[in-house]
């Protein structure tokens, strides 16, 4: 998680192995065992991190800024949320198209705080049950 | 799990289901829920010990607890079992799946407190029931043993409906199939596929609950 949140890269297993001083191969179990907790989920047929909540290695349209700066960007809108427990005492932004219409969306939260929402009528909804079947995961 | 300007923009979305229209909520309240303690503690270093440790069953507990449907109106899906366990069952033993019979036996002492739409789905339940349960017997089944047994299962079902109204069960409750084999339904006289039927008809009753949730 240190990795994703100092650069906004989810490390690949064998470049984990080495910061963790622990073999490739146990690396490799141990990505997936996260996976698996958190939820997660790897590229299909791959051993890529697609996903590491609240943060997605693959672009999505949650786009997650720290102090102004966007590098990172969110598993779903509402993990977007809780991007900021993993930045503390920073200020977190998030940026997103209204899936109907495109409108722009803007979050700015900090800590406890939520400093602003825009519109102030924004609603979040899944038609899923939040961390449900990994099967369907990247596709919910 | 998406964000929408307003509630008008998701309900309007083309992927929208209103069955799962709790889960449609200001973004305070999904920012308070991705405030809980999963959300929180995925900076631990020990995060796999703690998520997979008794701290984290909470966590993922107190998550659940909030994400969950509104508990069924009890009120009302108790009425509208009692009102299932009234109708004549001459009627649905002789019914085919179009007779308007099985409606007007319905609807006609349908107490008023049952809202509209739950009333409908329980008498599509019903009618399930008779497709389900069809009157001609399977195969190699005498006709009277059949008869006696297709009545003997719209008793079951009615019974059981009462049963699951006050019971608070799921639909993929194990508890159902269970409750069912102690009503005696164990498919001896009907074998596999009426089993199956019966299962299936509790089953759409307990889709009634969930409807009820949406109301």
């Amino acid at each position: 998680m240190g990795e994703v949140v100092a650069t906004g890269v989810a490390p690949h297993y064998a470049e984990l192995s080495r910061t963790m001083g622990i073999e490739p191969v146990r690396a490799k179990a141990l990505v997936k065992r996260l996976i698996d907790l958190t939820p997660g989920w790897l590229h299909p047929g791959t051993d890529w991190i697609a996903s590491f909540p609240p943060f997605n290695n693959q672009p999505t349209q949650y786009r997650v800024s720290v102090d102004g700066e966007q590098r990172w960007f969110a598993q779903c809108g509402f993990e977007a949320l809780a991007c900021r427990w993993l930045f503390e005492g920073r200020t977190v932004t998030v940026d997103a198209p209204c899936l109907l219409g495109g409108e722009p969306l803007q979050i700015v939260m900090r800590d406890e705080e939520i400093i602003s929402i825009d519109p102030p009528a924004m609603v979040g909804y899944t038609r899923s049950m939040v961390g449900g079947d990994a099967a369907t995961r990247p596709f919910r | 799990m998406n964000l929408f300007r307003s509630e008008e923009h998701a309900r309007n979305w083309e992927e929208f289901d209103p069955r799962m229209a709790h889960l449609l909520q200001p973004v305070e309240w999904w920012a308070d829920t991705f405030a809980t303690p999963m959300f929180r503690a995925r900076a631990r270093n020990d995060f796999i010990s703690w998520a997979t440790g008794p701290e984290g069953a909470a966590a993922f507990g107190e998550l659940r607890e909030r994400l969950t449907p509104p508990r069924p109106d009890v009120k009302a899906t108790t009425t509208a079992a009692v009102a299932l366990s009234k109708v004549d069952i001459s009627v649905i033993d002789g019914a085919s799946p179009d007779d308007r019979s099985v409606e007007q036996q319905l609807f006609g002492d349908w107490p008023g407190e049952v809202p509209v739409d739950i009333a409908r789905h329980w008498r599509n339940t019903a009618r399930a029931m008779i497709v389900a349960i069809p009157a001609e017997p399977l195969s190699g089944v005498d006709q009277q043993l059949w008869t006696e047994t297709r009545r003997s299962a719209v008793r079951d079902a009615q019974a059981a409906a009462g049963w699951l109204a006050r019971a608070d069960v799921g639909a993929g409750d194990v508890r159902l199939t269970h409750r069912l084999a102690q009503m005696g339904w164990r498919g001896e006289v009907a074998d596999q596929p009426a089993w199956t039927a019966m299962e299936q008809s509790a089953r759409a009753i307990l889709k009634c609950q969930a409807l009820a949730e949406l109301t």
